[in-house]
């Protein structure tokens, strides 16, 4: 069946290919014409936007496209370094020695078009169909690595994600599409786009998406006699989301949401497997930016920020009492900031960037409730509640030291007044001021040669989510990073271009559970070291490729190989137009090294297991896509994992029954497909 | 059931896809070849002064600096008459070259090097034109705007080189200033 689709699929491209005439003399049309002619982008290396003086991957709308890229997470495992592992609720973030699996993605920043994303409840940032954007609104993902908080503060310890959405003339239609995927996806979306000849540029957007998922089936389960093991009906995933972006000359608003909920296969409490059990996440962010010219070398830009993010998971226990039959999280977070940023180019050499920021995190509750067998509610378990109140500063100045070196010297202040009133009196948890600098220099070595070296320093503040599980959140303490980084960048041609970097983490303040005793400690000291290449080509006709390779050295707070941590990586992305140039097709390998799976912990928390090594993964997608130029109707096809490899990752909840039986690893999907279509109606 | 429908609707839609293309005429063009044919209508719709300042009067010089990415899009142009004056292409290599040229476009790889461009030109009559925007000094600036190509006139720079640029370019640039 899946045969004649793809014949039909070529056959489309071959007769695409043949509709394309003689060249014709563009010089003969009218200039006016031309400027109203569609161009068909080069694809060249891209350069990064953000000023970050480190070795930025980036991911642009071609890619997402050739690549079949359909959530942030699929972008990230393509990028240099990184990597997601899922526990069939969540994809998590990992790369650079950290990415313990179910520690929510909040040592990375998520930014969409400068405006931060994740909640102020777990920190977590949202990369799968949980996360605000569809990646078809998306024009182009940096990664930038190393710490960030010189520029924001809290919670940019590990890397910032910089997301730049596209504006209403990037489709200047109304665009119709549908897809489909294993295990039985679908998906829709329709999004209009428009710039008005007065400049005003508007894009809306609405999709929603349903999977029916798997049933899959756990030895673990089975040894422990439930339900045979196989969890049914507990895989589905929905989500929908919404969003509006209006520009008009230095003013731009825009809002995002999105509402998904996903059943996990797996239960909270071991004997409520095959139950019930769908973790409903809604998130909202809502912005505006006035960006202008105060004078010739002063400009400004202002920006309100607003963000809502709710948790409404529910699950079914197994039952305890009549009136708790269910649980729903009740879990709000609520929060609004103001940044005022200048920029200064007065002075000859000098690029000035300074300002303030305000952020008020003014909802922190965390709270469930206990429903009966009519789903009214009976019991609030409890109500849990925080606020934090920001204060920063922060100021960079770049400048030339000498016609090749370029110095970067940044520090941002931040105070925090963060309160814990789940104990009364409250308790003030953070309330010491952060200083985050950044020291870095770029050093243009040669026409084609850059060296970058830097320093800098970030935080994170313990947040709710971490100190709701203790009555002595004053115990918690800031975690903290310092990160060197050497970077070189060579152009061998404009063509092709390699990028090598080299950088060493210090954390300190860790928490962790000490092997031996079980107890919780806030003290943890670790260091991570690693080294990372990159070569990207181009060659004539549009054919791309990049290929990484990442190795990296991380230890945890107790000296031993950091749980869920490969020590070594590596990517290959290749892209080439078919039947001249009317489809592209993507290639994809990655491959995973070895690690190791969480430990099992007796019910004192002591280690009664350590962590086993999983065998390395090698995974191969494959995408096929109509190229522009289509007269609005495009198509792609993608198989992933096309190899069909059998693979595991580390499982975010260990569990054992002391007979041997234990739950350490998840099994990952074998091959699945999907399938594309987009139609551009009223051009 | 619900399955085969889908594949259904994907086959009648493909059948549509495919009619679709069959009609299509290719519309779009090649980035690098509207960029190549903009820098010869900036060339129809300027007028440079005291032409002998050029060499050879009868031709008009087109100058590429830079590693660049017009393939063989700028071939077409070469010979071709423009106000009755033929256009010579010239991959230009030194700094030192550059006043000999009537249009001067500076790729992405020297863009960064603007100002240095800018010295050697001095006040010579070079209409300056850039695709990147690192080379904010250039004339004449070219960008994607969503699938078009637009251009940005730097007015000032214009008249310093002693240029005169026809109103009918100013009207479809994007800005004047």
């Amino acid at each position: 069946m899946r045969l004649p689709i793809t014949c039909l699929l070529a056959l489309s491209c071959l007769a695409q290919a043949r509709a394309e005439g003689p060249p014709l003399d563009l010089t003969s049309i009218p200039f006016e014409k031309l400027t109203q002619t569609e161009v068909i982008t080069a694809s060249k290396l891209a350069k990064q936007v953000s000023d970050s003086p480190s070795a930025v991957s980036i991911v642009t709308a071609d890619d997402i496209r050739a690549y079949g890229y359909r959530t942030l997470a699929d972008v990230v495992n393509g990028m240099r370094g990184l990597y997601t592992t899922y526990d069939r609720r969540y994809e998590y973030l990992g790369g650079r020695g950290f990415g313990a699996p179910g520690d929510y993605t909040g040592r990375i920043m998520v930014l969409i078009d400068g405006t931060a994303t994740q909640d102020n409840i777990y920190n977590q940032a949202y990369i799968d169909n949980s996360g605000l954007l569809d990646l078809e609104l998306i024009e182009r993902v940096e990664y930038v690595p190393g710490t960030g908080s010189v520029s924001y503060g809290n919670n940019a310890l590990l890397g910032i994600i910089n997301i730049i959405t596209k504006r209403g003339a990037d489709f200047d239609a109304v665009q119709l599409a549908g897809e489909l995927s294993s295990y039985g996806g679908r998906k829709s979306r329709l999004t209009l786009g428009h710039r008005f000849e007065n400049g005003v540029d508007l894009l809306l957007s609405a999709s929603g998406l349903h999977s029916d998922g798997q049933t899959h089936y756990f030895p673990y389960f089975d040894a422990i006699g439930l339900h045979g093991g196989r969890a049914v009906g507990q895989d589905f995933e929905s989500n929908r989301r919404l969003f509006a972006k209006l520009e008009f000359e230095g003013f731009s608003l825009q809002a995002a949401h999105v509402s998904r909920t996903k059943a996990s296969p797996t239960p909270r409490r071991q004997n409520a497997f095959n139950l019930p059990y769908y973790l409903v996440d809604e998130s909202t962010s809502v912005s505006a930016k006035v960006d202008f010219n105060i004078g010739r070398d002063l400009k400004s830009v202002s920006r309100l920020y607003l963000g809502r993010y709710e948790d409404r998971t529910f699950r079914q226990y197994v039952a305890i009492d009549p009136d708790e039959q269910f649980r729903r999280n009740q879990t709000l977070g609520q929060w609004w900031g103001l940044d005022q940023k200048f920029a200064l180019t007065r002075y000859e050499g000098h690029t000035l960037v300074f300002g303030a920021e305000y952020r008020d995190d003014f909802r922190q509750r965390i709270s469930s409730v206990g429903l009966d067998d009519h789903y009214v509610e009976r019991i609030e378990y409890d109500r849990l509640p925080y606020t934090n109140k920001t204060y920063s500063l922060y100021a960079t100045d770049e400048f030339a030291v000498s016609k090749a070196l370029t110095a970067n010297l940044g520090v941002r202040y931040d105070k925090p007044h963060a309160v814990d009133c789940s104990v009364a009196p409250c308790i003030t948890y953070a309330s010491k001021p952060a200083f985050s600098p950044r020291l870095a220099f770029t050093l243009a070595a040669g026409p084609d040669t850059t060296l970058k070296a830097s320093y800098s320093r970030a935080f994170r503040l313990p947040n709710p989510n971490e100190i709701s599980a203790s009555t002595q959140s004053d115990l918690y303490r800031p975690e903290r990073v310092g990160a060197a980084e050497l970077v070189l960048e060579q152009d061998w041609s404009p063509t092709l271009r390699f990028t090598g970097s080299i950088y060493d983490y210090r954390l300190g303040n860790q928490r962790y559970q000490a092997s031996a005793s079980g107890a919780e400690l806030h003290d943890g000291r670790s260091r991570t070291r690693g080294l990372e290449i990159q070569l990207d080509q181009l060659w004539e006709g549009g054919i791309k490729l990049r290929a990484s390779a990442a190795w990296q050295a991380a230890r945890d707070p107790e000296g031993k190989q950091l749980v869920n941590s490969p020590r070594s990586m590596a990517k290959l992305n290749l892209s080439a137009p078919l039947w001249e140039r009317s489809c592209r097709l993507g290639l994809e390998a990655q491959y995973l090294g070895r690690r190791i799976t969480q430990e099992l912990r007796d019910d004192d928390g002591i280690v009664t297991r350590e962590g086993r090594p999983l065998a390395g993964a090698g995974l191969l997608n494959l995408t096929l896509s109509s190229a522009q130029g289509w007269r609005g109707l495009n198509w792609s096809i993608g198989i992933k994992n096309a190899l069909n490899q059998r693979y595991e990752v580390p499982a975010s909840t260990v569990r054992s029954d002391g007979n041997g039986a234990v739950l350490d690893t998840m099994a990952m999907d074998g091959r699945h497909f999907f399938v594309q279509l987009s139609w551009d109606a009223w051009r | 059931m619900r399955a085969a429908r889908a594949r259904l609707l994907l086959a009648g839609s493909l059948a549509l896809a495919l009619a679709a293309g069959q009609q299509a005429h290719a519309q779009a063009v090649p980035e690098y070849a509207m960029k190549a044919t903009y820098l010869y209508n900036f060339m129809v719709f300027a007028e440079w002064p005291n032409q002998d300042a050029h060499g050879a009067p009868e031709s008009l010089q087109l100058c590429v600096f830079g590693p660049d990415n017009f393939g063989t899009a700028l071939n077409s142009l070469e010979g071709k008459n423009v106000n009755g004056r033929k256009l010579v292409v010239q991959r230009a290599s030194s700094l030192a070259s550059l006043r000999r040229c009537h249009l001067l476009f500076v790729t992405e790889r020297e863009a960064p090097n603007m100002a240095a461009i800018q010295n050697v030109l001095g006040e010579a009559p070079v209409l300056t034109v850039a695709d990147s925007p690192l080379a904010s000094g250039a004339a004449i600036l070219l960008s994607l705007d969503g699938r078009r190509l637009v251009f940005d006139v730097n007015v000032q720079r214009i008249k310093k080189a002693g240029i005169t640029l026809s109103s009918k370019v100013l009207q479809l640039a994007r800005s004047a200033s």
